[in-house]
């Protein structure tokens, strides 16, 4: 009984006590209100595949590009294998991708594993919240040498689960009814933004894009050149070719679709890509850039687009179909270049439209006498060097069909019109080039 | 290195392991090893100024000592009471002129270092005047750190053994430990070498009480600056930093968010080296004593970096006040305005230059005189005007010792204190102004409907912790105010005690980082 | 010591001096009362107390400050 009565016992009782209420209130809050994400689903795919003890014959690796455009039962069919997957995560850094890789190897002993690699893929410096997504997937010891490497002083904080999740607080009924949606139905699962998933990590979208051209951000300045490649990312992407090779595992990179807006827009797009084909040429490795596809304008229009980086789920289906006619071939052997685009200047010349449009709306604080309110739009669009770009402003007000002419087609970049002066109209905007037989370029804006 | 960080924790762990492991007698070795390793972090080179500072004070109070220690022989030598007082003017000639020019020196190095290129600034000022164009260049030398505290503690060491009040230190190196001791090098507070210097050559023994005390106030201490402090800091910046469109109720919120910034940054980092030097064993001075309870603003100084206080007290207030000069300014005023202003008279002229030096050792800058010396006004007019105001009480019949007597003095000083803080927090006199005009118009009172909006800048989460975290400090200072949370310390249950510490220690990690690093769940950038 | 105590008094008047044992260590004599007590007792002493002399076992209580002034007394 002394035993028990001894300072010792008590501190160490008291230490058990603190431990425990530390460990116990650390995991509820954790669990509570950690984000569902499709690794919930991508986890449940696996381990069923791994319970009947099949074999994984290719696993994609990535970011969203990824699980939005490859439709795994499609490879299979074609390729006539068992299973593909698309393990990526949104967003993911490279260092991401090489511990995730090791993981597959180590997890599911796949035959294959393809990267997906952009134009931006090594200029990006590892934000926090991509680095968790994939600290989540992986295990043992292979997740603390992640955990070790590739966080730093300013991101390692979010490894601790109350100080990653603390702002869900705010949404907690919300995480926990998702919880719970997860748990009952976990077959598909539709989000706000129209996401399914559907299968071995593959996520079916809806597109986005509901009025007309796919839109960019003029402001945004996106743009390649090799001297803003990081050097950690290269180094990163050097030890995935490595690790694939030490394992015996064939290693292929891939650039998933983006919009045609996209490539137009981003500088150096063109460069990012000759980069990429030096390099896999340096290594040995395959590379197909499935934006440099011949046809690609044809058969992936923006209807079948979900955004400027994104294919939506029909777009998905016609994409896989292509990219294993391609894989078929280049398993046989054959010399698969002369289906690709040398440059973008070749790509260019297979485009017929004005490719995007973007309109700004400047208008008075004061009205005119009759109600109307006087407007500026400022338009720019997308389109070949050769090209020329027409605008022709409309307006619709809202439940009628008829539309009003506000400004006809003429190359002003800078157009004044006026607004009606009550709400509850759109904005058409059309923009066509000097080519009879191009497409039109085509936005939609609702007041 | 900073002391909230991850690299900190680990030093500090690693270094009581070894403070714990070797022989007693060398603690105080280990202390000197672990100084000279975290000012390594922060550049060794600059070491050279706290050796020579503590080398010109170590030697000069070695020599005083030896000057007293020859005189006795001498004295006991002597015959008559003239022989005596003539041998005994002799040395304390000797000692102040050592004394004196070890001082110029060593805080002259501080002076130079410091201001230099506030004297500067002011000399091109009357240059521009008389001779325009012509300017001298600013000097870019940089602040070696902890100057500011290790150059008073050698002053005060050496102030100490000249007034005979302990022995000198004969053994450098357990000199330099004291004043190179790092808990307390970069903020304070200001130490005695009889108490610090004492502790730190003393054996200690591991205790776990003690480290369990040490570690619950360092727990408390980076709560108070990572929760409440660093997140309310961002709103205070975001406001000061744009006045004009965040004027008005925005100002005078950021008024008072200063003030609790600057208690919970400045108290938190307090308590997190005060906590690991109670691990050690060795006990450093208290800073702050629930300074914003204070009912006056002679109270708050007593309570708010009290250290800062007592040595300015000790090696300012008391030399002038008591000096020659003194003395007289007190007879003369006795004689002319009667007992009481006698008294006082000598205690003003003192402030002045204890707020002066307080000012300027705050910065380099006229704002922090000016701020001084709002201190200084407040609190001698409080002095002067104690009979009426007593009679004003009396005549209103307020009591004293009533509660809502109380609270009204502390919400005075409260606002007194933070609004001071206008001048120090401002670059100079004329965004000061500035801002102090900017928080009396464009009151956008329309604020106070969605109350959020006064935190500009913080994330809402983060507004909540804020709050809490100031509720949960407010009521432990209360409760300690009144006298009571040292009692549950002692009687609280194992459980809630644990509970309590679960509760900070989660809020703590969830305060680590910012929204702004983790974007939302589904991320489609192309990357 | 009688004389002491009337210094003290007035300067302190809410202060009993004759049972006070901490006024330094539980500050109870702020920097102003001492400096008036010290320049009093100077004056009506006849002696020098000065600043290195402020010592806490000095000024704790009436009965060693007036230690202090007898000590002066006889040097």
């Amino acid at each position: 009984m002394q035993v028990f009565k001894s300072k010792t016992f008590k501190r160490i009782v008291s230490l058990a006590v603190l431990l425990l209420m530390l460990i116990g209130t650390y995991t509820i809050i954790t669990e509570t209100l950690s984000d569902t994400t499709y690794r919930t689903y991508f986890e449940k795919d696996v381990k069923k595949i791994k319970d009947n003890n099949e074999d994984v014959d290719i696993v994609f690796v990535g970011a969203s590009r990824m699980y939005m455009s490859i439709v795994p039962s499609v490879l299979e069919e074609k390729l006539g294998v068992s299973n593909v997957l698309v393990g990526s995560t949104a967003t993911q850094p490279i260092c991401g991708s090489y511990y995730y890789i090791k993981e597959l190897i180590k997890d599911v002993h796949p035959k294959k594993v393809i990267l997906d690699v952009t134009w931006d893929r090594l200029l990006n410096e590892k934000q926090a919240q991509a680095l968790l997504l994939v600290y989540d997937r992986l295990s043992g010891v292979n997740k603390i040498r992640y955990a070790l490497n590739c966080f730093d002083k300013s991101n390692r904080c979010y490894l601790l689960g109350p100080c990653r999740y603390k702002d869900n607080i705010l949404v907690a009924d919300k995480i926990i009814a998702e919880k719970k949606l997860a748990k009952d139905s976990w077959e598909k699962k539709e989000n706000s933004k129209g996401e399914t998933y559907k299968e071995k990590g593959f996520v079916y979208a809806v597109s986005d894009v509901t009025t007309g051209s796919i839109s960019f951000d003029p402001e945004a300045d996106y743009w390649y050149s090799d001297d803003r490649i990081l050097e950690e990312n290269k180094e990163y992407l050097d030890k995935c070719v490595e690790l694939c090779k030490e394992n015996g595992v064939e290693f292929e990179l891939v650039t998933a679709p983006c919009s045609v807006t996209y490539m137009y827009f981003v500088g150096g797009y063109d460069d990012a890509d000759k980069w990429y084909r030096n390099y896999a040429k340096e290594k040995g490795i395959n590379y197909i850039n499935l934006n440099y596809l011949k046809g690609r304008e044809d058969f992936l229009p923006d209807e079948l687009m979900y955004d400027n980086c994104h294919t939506n789920g029909e777009g998905a289906y016609v994409t896989s179909e292509k990219y294993a006619d391609l894989l078929l071939k280049e398993e046989k052997g054959e010399d698969i270049s002369s289906y690709f685009y040398e440059n973008l200047d070749e790509f260019k010349k297979d485009v017929h439209r004005i490719v995007a449009l973007e309109a700004e709306l400047e208008y008075s604080e004061n009205a005119n006498d009759d109600g109307s309110v006087d407007a500026t739009m400022h338009l720019l669009s997308l389109k070949n060097p050769d090209a020329k770009a027409f605008y022709q402003i409309e307006l619709q007000a809202d439940g009628s069909d008829e539309t009003t002419v506000l400004s006809e087609f003429s190359e002003e970049e800078t157009v004044s019109i006026k607004l009606p002066g009550y709400t509850g109209y759109k904005l058409i905007v059309r923009a066509k080039s000097q080519y009879e037989g191009d497409k039109e370029a085509r936005m939609v804006y609702s007041y | 290195m900073n002391i909230i960080s991850l690299e900190f924790i680990i030093f500090a762990v690693v270094f009581a392991l070894v403070f714990f492991i070797v022989p007693k007698k060398w603690q105080w070795a280990v202390v000197l090893l672990g100084n000279i390793a975290f000012y390594a972090f922060a550049g060794i080179g600059y070491i050279i100024y706290m050796i020579i500072i503590s080398l010109i004070t170590f030697l000069a109070a070695i020599k005083i000592e030896d000057i007293v220690n020859a005189s006795k022989d001498e004295l006991s030598k002597a015959e008559s009471l003239e022989d005596k007082k003539a041998i005994k003017a002799v040395v304390n000639q000797k000692k102040r002129t050592i004394c004196t020019w070890a001082l110029i020196v060593a805080m002259g190095i501080w002076v130079v270092l410091k201001y230099t290129n506030f004297f500067l600034d002011n000399v091109n000022l009357l240059i521009e005047h008389l001779k325009p164009g012509a300017m001298i260049g600013n000097v870019s030398w940089a602040l070696p750190l902890g100057i500011s505290f290790y150059t008073f503690h050698a002053a005060g060491y050496l102030v100490d053994v000249y007034r005979s009040k302990y022995p000198a230190e004969r053994n450098y190196f357990k000199y330099l430990t004291f004043i190179s001791y790092f808990p307390h090098i970069i903020q304070g507070p200001f130490s005695r070498f009889d108490e610090l210097g004492v502790s730190i050559k003393e054996e200690h023994k591991f205790s776990y009480d003690r480290m369990c005390e040490g570690a619950a106030r360092m727990l408390i201490g980076f709560f108070k600056k990572i929760v409440i402090a660093d997140k309310i800091g961002v709103a205070v910046n975001a406001i000061f930093g744009n006045y004009e469109t965040y004027s008005g109720v925005y100002m005078l919120f950021a008024m008072f968010a200063y003030g609790i910034q600057l208690y919970a940054d400045f108290a938190g980092y307090m308590d997190i080296v005060c906590g690991f030097s109670k691990i050690l064993g060795i006990n450093l001075a208290e800073n702050f004593k629930r300074p914003y309870f204070a009912k006056t603003v002679d109270e708050f100084w007593r309570r708010w970096h009290i250290t800062l206080g007592t040595w300015f007290k000790d090696y300012v207030f008391y030399p002038v006040s008591m000096g020659k000069t003194g003395q007289k300014m007190g007879k003369w005023a006795r004689q002319k305005w009667g007992a009481k202003m006698g008294k006082l008279l000598p205690g003003y002229f003192a402030l002045i230059f204890v707020w002066t030096a307080t000012g300027l050792w705050h910065g380099a800058n006229w704002t922090y005189l000016v701020w001084g010396y709002l201190n200084l006004i407040v609190i001698t007019m409080t002095m002067q005007l104690t009979d009426f105001y007593e009679k004003l009480k009396a005549k209103l019949h307020i009591k004293s010792e009533a509660l809502y007597w109380k609270v009204f003095c502390i919400v005075r000083t409260f606002i007194l204190v933070c609004f001071f803080r206008f001048f120090s927090a401002a670059p100079d006199i004329t965004t000061a102004v500035k801002m102090l005009k900017y928080t009396g118009i464009n009151m956008q009172w329309n604020v106070l409907t969605s109350p959020t909006k006064l935190f500009v800048d913080v994330e809402y989460i983060d507004i909540f912790f804020i709050i809490i975290g100031t509720i949960i400090i407010t009521l432990i200072d209360i409760l300690d105010e009144v006298g009571v949370w040292e009692k549950i310390k002692l009687k609280c249950p194992m459980i809630i005690r644990n509970l309590g510490f679960t509760i900070i220690i989660m809020l703590l990690i969830m305060s680590l980082g910012s929204k702004s690093d983790l974007m939302g769940g589904f991320m489609y950038a192309s990357f | 010591m009688e004389q002491l105590i009337k210094i003290m008094s007035e300067i302190r008047p809410d202060l009993d001096f004759e049972k006070e044992t901490k006024l330094i260590d539980d500050d109870i004599l702020d920097s102003f009362d001492i400096i008036s007590i010290v320049s009093e007792v100077n004056e009506q002493f006849g002696i020098e107390i000065n600043v290195n002399d402020l010592l806490p076992e000095n000024f704790n209580s009436a009965a060693a400050l007036y230690d202090l002034i007898t000590k002066m007394l006889n040097e």
